[in-house]
């Protein structure tokens, strides 16, 4: 027998241990940028997003970074926004950064005409190819033909990507954490 | 004559059997003899898959825009195996210095085709238009699935778009058509988006590897020279390099099983005929 005021103490715990794990879960998923990104999405302004898209797509490395980072961290809820805002699905080898971020979280990704182990990267004027090549090692690629890795090009290079890494996860990667590249491009075909 | 065939019944039946434990182990190998074993094919960056004639990808533009390189990718012994390998060479070297929706100069200039969807214009028909207008209309394309060619239906007169060219003949389009070579109507495309007419292109060939002979490279050069009949090189021109290969294919899982169960039954076959002449 378990005494009347023991299980109401009991339930109150347990309540509070519950509503620490659901908080402790939405803190680690924040931090982590997973779970509840939708949410989170929703609650962000027109303006608010279209401000960031034009970061993402601005000259300045570190805002340019950091608004990518915030716009994945907001996740697909606000593909619609960035729609409105005029980010459309990536096409051409001149391809916008933000188009591409729009692209990734849109869920529109279309490989048909394109090579899934190989993409462009864009850079900045000062960018070496062994600037390219560690990111390569950073991020799982490796240039294609190092001998024309050329900064003033578009897209400066191509890379191939190393055994089991994925298109989509290693573009986001490289959005999120390379200052010096500009945006990235998928590597059409043409028959 | 039932001697012969006992005779040579053992051998050819275990040669089948040998054939099919060979395709089955080594499916991705590279072709035998000396000359591939000396200068294997390189693997495709382009999907080359079964069946295509040939493909071009890793488009590369400059600061204005200028396509300056581009590769494209042959299959193995494409000389022998194309019907017309200098349309191919034409056609794909046409893609390569422009012709495609991933220059951007290129794309901005495509409209929807005026009455797409309706009259036997396809839905998502487009058309490169040097103003933007139905009367600026240069060529009519296929929608975007078909990535960049015109449209062999587009005759140049109602309900397409009022042109005056007929382009069932024309080399861009999808699939070959034996005997078409580059008219001064595809000419007139690229030479709106980036004034190759006036500027000219050199185009440089680099052989970056694979099986392609001096035969094949025939073809190539004789590619370039016929872009160059519509853009001369001229003092200063934009140079363009080509990367050119032949690559090895693997065929589709569906290609091996048929290949395997085709080499098992011909074995089976000649068995069983040994065998009745035998008992005969």
């Amino acid at each position: 027998m378990v005494p009347v005021g023991a299980g109401r103490e009991g339930r109150l715990i347990v309540r509070r241990l519950m509503l620490h794990m659901r908080l402790g879960a939405y803190l680690v998923a924040m931090l982590s940028g997973v779970a509840p990104m939708e949410a989170r999405g929703g609650n962000v302004s027109q303006e608010a997003v279209a401000a960031l898209l034009r970061q993402a797509n601005g000259s300045d490395p570190a805002a340019r970074l950091e608004a990518s980072r915030t716009l994945f961290r907001l996740g697909p809820a606000i593909a619609p926004q960035l729609e409105r805002a005029g980010a459309r699905p990536m096409r051409t080898i001149s391809t916008s950064r933000g188009d591409v971020i729009y692209t990734l979280l849109s869920g529109k990704l279309g490989l048909a005409d394109a090579d899934p182990n190989t993409f462009g990267v864009h850079v900045e004027a000062n960018t070496s190819a062994q600037d390219v090549d560690r990111m390569g090692r950073a991020h799982g690629f490796s240039i294609l033909a190092p001998g024309q890795c050329r900064p003033d090009l578009s897209p400066a290079c191509y890379v191939h990507l190393l055994s089991g890494k994925r298109l989509a996860d290693v573009l986001r990667d490289v959005l999120t954490s390379e200052p010096r590249v500009t945006t990235v491009s998928l590597n059409y075909v043409e028959h | 004559m039932a001697r012969m065939s006992a005779g040579v019944r053992f051998p050819i039946g275990r040669a089948m059997g040998l054939a099919c434990a060979a395709a089955i182990a080594f499916v991705p190998v590279a072709p035998a003899g000396a000359q591939a074993q000396e200068n294997p094919p390189v693997p495709s960056v382009c999907k080359l898959g079964a069946g295509q004639t040939a493909s071009t990808c890793l488009f590369t533009a400059n600061a204005a825009g200028l396509p300056v390189f581009a590769r494209t990718e042959f299959p193995d012994e494409f000389d022998v195996s194309n019907k017309d390998p200098l349309n191919t060479a034409e056609h794909e070297l046409f893609h390569a210095i422009g012709f495609t929706i991933q220059y951007k100069r290129f794309a901005d200039k495509l409209i929807p085709t005026p009455g797409a969807g309706a009259g036997g214009i396809p839905a998502g028909s487009r058309a490169y238009s040097k103003d933007g207008t139905a009367g600026g209309i240069l060529m009519t394309l296929v929608p975007v699935a078909d990535a960049t060619h015109s449209d062999p239906g587009a005759t140049g007169a109602a309900p397409w778009p009022a042109t005056g060219y007929d382009q069932s003949k024309d080399i861009m389009q999808p699939n070959q058509v034996v005997g078409t070579r580059l008219n001064a109507n595809d000419a007139a495309v690229l030479d709106d988006a980036f004034g190759w007419a006036t500027s000219g292109i050199q185009i440089d060939i680099i052989n970056v590897g694979g099986t392609l002979d001096a035969t094949d490279l025939k073809f190539l050069t004789d590619a370039v020279a016929a872009v160059n009949v519509f853009y001369p090189v001229k003092k200063g021109s934009p140079i363009f390099t080509w990367a050119v290969a032949e690559v090895g294919l693997v065929p589709e899982t569906t290609t091996w099983v048929t290949m395997v169960v085709g080499f098992g039954l011909a074995g089976m076959a000649l068995r069983r005929r040994a065998r009745i002449a035998e008992a005969a």
